[in-house]
């Protein structure tokens, strides 16, 4: 994990496997990741990328929409929000 | 297991079942282990993917949408699902001629609890809706829901789920397929058929091991459905009511993932088989069987007639259906079915209440020549005894 670490939260389980599906099948890295309940209480996973990508990705889950929960700085165990 | 016996009980459950559904199962069971969506760990990891993969798989195959994907136990929870879920205080429900009692017993159960009107739609001799007269038996019964099998379980002839959807779509009557019979076997497409739940079994025609269903939702019937089941979901455990989304608000309970796996591998199979290329075997079967059957004077099939179906079919002789299923099995090795098969309103539908049917219903592994084997065999039986 670096400092320019992010993490994406989504409503359920299949939602956040659903994301990892279609930002890996556009060829970019991600992963799945524990997240603490306080900011994921719906299914405890989180999608793990670089911040860099966030945009692209925005537009890669676009489709999700309505079924993310939240985005996130990730800093050691922290998880600080991203303003939209 | 090759005992040289022949399997023809394919509509209770399928067997064999494809190679790559053993090793899919013993693989998930040996090496995977986790519970899907109760952790974040690898093991959890993977079993959380392997239900999205079935989710994806089912909805590829039944042109579903795999959020609106719910995993069951079987086709007969599906369908409890359904109808408790979607059908409201005072409905009418229309059910098709042939309905296993999967339909029959909740419908029974359920229409005084609730006050549901429960009516029979009209169909043929062999109990298949038909469309022309069901326009206005909505219309004059004022449904808003109608549920009917796909294929028979009885004599394997199949509804015209693209014309009935129609129908109903245009009457804004909810449309509940169970689809138990059908499932990897013929051709479905919730979208074209216009269908508001579709209703699977894993270990039939899905080709995947007991203990797995499926209910896939239109998107109007995900977001009225009230849940069977409450319980824990690993999502939104902060809560102490039911998830909203799906499948979450749907599947209360530790899934079953190993179950999952086997069912997984038996839809990929199907996917790279292709369905057509299944519904041609089962046709394939089906054709001879009649022929045969028909030169067999004292036998009076059940299902004959031209349409899509399944390879299923019945007959009745003047021995007994569960003397000649016994003979059949104790001295040729031929596994059937006889009786009523859980169906006793196809039954009075088709005259054969209440002594039923011998049940034939081979499947995606058996041979042609089976089928003059046990053609053969019956002959023999009727020939010989007194």
């Amino acid at each position: 994990m670096t400092a320019n670490t992010c993490a994406l939260t989504f409503l359920s389980v299949h939602d956040v496997i659903k994301a990892e599906k279609l930002v890996l099948a556009a060829g970019l890295r991600a992963r799945l990741i524990p997240a603490p309940k306080q900011i994921s209480p719906e299914c405890g996973m989180a999608l793990q990328i670089d911040c860099s990508l966030m945009t692209e990705i925005d537009k890669l889950l676009a489709p999700m929409q309505g079924r993310r929960m939240g985005s996130f700085r990730v800093a050691g165990a922290v998880f600080e929000p991203l303003e939209d | 297991m090759d005992d040289g016996r022949l399997y023809f009980d394919n509509a209770a459950t399928s067997f064999p079942k494809p190679a790559p559904v053993y090793e899919a199962l013993d693989a998930y069971a040996r090496g995977v282990g986790g519970t899907a969506g109760r952790s974040a760990h690898e093991r959890a990891q993977a079993g959380a993917r392997l239900l999205f993969e079935l989710r994806t798989a089912l909805a590829e195959l039944c042109g579903g949408v795999d959020d609106r994907v719910v995993l069951t136990k079987n086709a007969t929870e599906a369908i409890n699902l359904a109808l408790a879920g979607l059908a409201r205080p005072g409905a009418t429900i229309v059910h098709g001629p042939l309905e296993h009692n999967a339909v029959m017993r909740p419908l029974t159960h359920l229409a005084p609890r609730h006050g549901w009107t429960v009516a029979q739609a009209p169909g043929d001799a062999h109990g298949r809706i038909e469309p022309s007269a069901l326009d206005e038996f909505l219309a004059t019964t004022k449904a808003n829901a109608l549920i009917t099998l796909h294929a028979s379980n009885v004599h394997g002839l199949a509804q015209d789920l693209a014309a009935i959807g129609e129908i109903c779509a245009r009457r804004k009557v909810l449309f509940i397929v169970d689809a138990a019979q059908s499932g990897g076997l013929l051709p479905l497409d919730m979208e074209a058929m216009r269908i508001d739940a579709l209703c699977l079994t894993g270990h039939k025609g899905l080709l995947g091991p007991t203990g797995i269903g499926a209910l896939l939702l239109s998107e109007r019937a995900a977001e009225r459905i009230e849940p069977l089941l409450y319980g824990g979901t690993g999502s939104a455990s902060n809560k102490e009511a039911m998830p909203a989304f799906l499948p979450d608000r749907l599947e209360a309970g530790t899934p079953n993932t190993y179950g999952a796996a086997g069912l997984l591998a038996g839809v990929k199979y199907l996917l790279a088989e292709t369905i057509e290329k299944t519904a041609r075997h089962e046709s394939a079967l089906r054709a001879p069987m009649i022929d045969r059957l028909r030169a067999l004077k004292s036998v009076t099939i059940v299902g004959d007639a031209a349409g899509p179906a399944t390879a299923t079919l019945g007959f009745t002789s003047p021995m007994a259906p569960s003397d000649m299923a016994f003979v059949l099995n104790e001295k040729y090795g031929i596994a059937v079915r006889a009786g009523l098969q859980c169906a006793p309103r196809a039954h009075r539908t088709l005259g054969t209440f209440p002594t039923g049917t011998v049940r034939l219903s081979p499947g995606l592994f058996t041979p042609p020549a089976a089928v003059d084997e046990v053609a053969g065999a019956i002959a023999d039986i009727l020939r010989t005894q007194p």
